[in-house]
């Protein structure tokens, strides 16, 4: 056989071209993992940048609606820009409040308003929400959208609200008065750090009346003598507007010389002097007589929910008399906070007298256990205690929307979601 | 008819330029490693430095926070051998204004510095940092 050495170096030679081509094109793949992979790098980097922004501005936030949405005054828009936060900006912050009418009442039909995801269920639809900060808070420069809005709300709600009738928690711990984000906690040790219930009372008045009696001209929800429809039967009993606390408002007003006034203005009530007893009455119907410390709901049909709030210091306090009935949500509930001295080790009694049927009612008592005489009668609404419940209370959840929003707490909890 | 081998010089020119191709491989390859042992510690140190911001956000101390990861980290000086250097620094800043009020916001710098895998010397990385005031606070 004759050999032929051109074509078998040819082929050599094609064979080196193919086998050159395959290693350059296998290289080309190995270069652009390469680069692909420091890409990868550099882009971690960027991501971890934008994200502590995103945070930063978050936490801005927040700390905005912190300082600026509990006390009364409609927040200003605002231009924060520092470019030592990665160039971060705060381009303003606006608040959306159109009037003095802040908050508004969730419900069954806006609770789902502004927001993406309903996290309520139907039983969590108590409380209060407030869109607080629709503006662009975070500008970042190097997104293609050119800048995320965000907004912010606060909420509030409360255990027995999420349909909890029994709730026990621990007891309050000495730094935190405050919680975010994290299940509503009342904390009767730091009353001065409760914030928002004197803020949140105040717009469930249908009015304010004109007869101030402090000075300072506060604007709070009540700035009137209060009394009861029966002065004279009280003695050494002496309220005072539960705001006070906040405000130094000094207005103690005795009610065993008070001339009787209207309570349909009031709206929160602190025990000032040490009584044994604490009576409630829910009745419709206006002068009954008690021989008890009364607080009277007469005609209530109009009233918004009562909120009395019993400080540590009234010890001899032990009996809570539930009188007469109290079953319409457009009635007055009863939200009482009681509290001992942290190791009181003591009860509070709450006994049904004269009571029948459905009573609406939502009771936190600190540093104290409870004791339940209410044969006869239905609670509405929950108890709330860091010690143990005894006594046969017949409890119910409150399951009207209405009801809901006049026993939530008046702790807050912010959530704050991107609109899209 | 003897058949007809390959020069010596067919030769020597197929070697060279089998061994181009080969060195430029092996330097691919080498260089490939480089850039992953680079990114592999980048990776991680971004990871870090996210996690301690994180902790930072939880109102954790510095201490507490070097303590929590878990890579080794000091405080100040070179960073230990597979560890980092980890420090927290007040910027001066500015403050967070409302109607002329200065909200109360805390505020930090976090550094961290991890040795450069491929070249002398450590790489920085700086971030500023922000906590709302008002926040839960733990014992620590």
């Amino acid at each position: 056989m004759k050999l032929k050495p051109q074509g078998d170096a040819a082929a050599v030679l094609v064979f080196a071209v193919l086998l050159l081509a395959a290693g350059v094109f296998v290289l080309t793949g190995i270069a652009q993992l390469a680069a692909t992979q420091a890409l990868i790098g550099q882009s971690e980097w960027q991501a971890l940048d934008r994200r502590i922004r995103l945070e930063n501005s978050r936490a801005m936030a927040r700390q905005f609606m912190l300082a600026r949405m509990f006390n009364g005054v409609v927040a200003a828009p605002i231009t924060f820009v520092d470019t030592s936060l990665g160039g971060f900006s705060l381009s303003p912050i606006s608040s959306t409040n159109t009037g003095g009418d802040y908050w508004t009442t969730l419900s069954t039909t806006n609770t789902n308003v502004n927001l993406k995801i309903n996290p309520f269920t139907l039983m969590e639809r108590g409380g209060f929400y407030r869109v607080v900060v629709p503006g662009k808070l975070y500008s970042d420069p190097t997104a293609t959208n050119n800048g995320v809005d965000w907004n912010f709300q606060v909420r509030t709600r409360s255990p027995i609200t999420a349909g909890y009738p029994v709730v026990q928690q621990l007891p309050a711990s000495n730094n935190v008065a405050l919680l975010v984000g994290a299940v509503p906690h009342i904390d009767m040790t730091k009353n001065e750090q409760f914030i928002g219930f004197h803020d949140m009372a105040r717009m469930r008045v249908s009015s304010v009346t004109n007869t101030a009696v402090d000075a300072t001209g506060y604007e709070g929800f009540l700035d009137v003598p209060i009394g009861v429809a029966a002065a004279g039967l009280f003695t050494n009993v002496v309220f005072r507007p539960a705001n006070a606390q906040v405000t130094e408002m000094q207005a103690f007003i005795d009610l065993s010389t008070s001339d009787p006034q209207d309570l349909n203005q009031v709206l929160r009530y602190e025990l000032v002097a040490d009584t044994a007893d604490f009576a409630t009455n829910g009745t419709n119907y206006a002068g009954v007589p008690v021989t008890s410390l009364l607080v009277r709901g007469t005609e209530i049909f109009d009233l918004k929910p009562l909120q009395v709030v019993i400080p540590k210091e009234r010890t001899n306090l032990q009996t809570i008399f539930l009188e007469g009935r109290n079953p319409l949500v457009t009635g007055r509930p009863v939200y009482i906070n009681y509290q001992r001295s942290a190791g009181g080790g003591a009860t509070l009694s709450m006994v049904a007298t004269n009571a029948t049927g459905r009573w609406r009612l939502g009771l936190s008592a600190s540093h104290s256990d409870v004791f339940c005489a209410t044969t006869g009668i239905d609670i509405v609404g929950g108890i709330r205690t860091d010690g143990t419940i005894s006594g046969n209370p017949s409890l119910e959840q409150e399951r009207d929307p209405g009801g809901l929003d006049y026993i939530a707490d008046r702790m807050m909890w912010l959530e704050d979601y991107k609109t899209p | 008819m003897r058949a007809r081998g390959y020069s010596l010089v067919e030769v020597v020119l197929a070697a060279a330029v089998v061994a181009i191709g080969l060195t430029a491989a092996a330097v691919l390859v080498g260089t490939l490693m480089q850039q992953q042992e680079l990114n592999a510690a980048s990776l991680r140190a971004a990871n870090l430095q996210e996690q301690a911001v994180k902790l930072y956000r939880l109102d954790l101390s510095s201490s507490a926070i070097r303590g929590l990861l878990p890579e080794p980290c000091v405080a100040s000086g070179a960073p230990p051998s597979g560890g980092y250097t980890l420090s927290f620094s007040v910027p001066s800043s500015t403050n967070l204004e409302i109607d002329g009020t200065t909200v109360d916001l805390d505020r930090t710098r976090l550094t961290l510095v991890y040795p450069n895998t491929v070249a002398a010397g450590n790489v920085t990385n700086r971030v500023d940092i922000v906590r709302p005031a008002t926040r839960v606070r733990y014992a620590q």
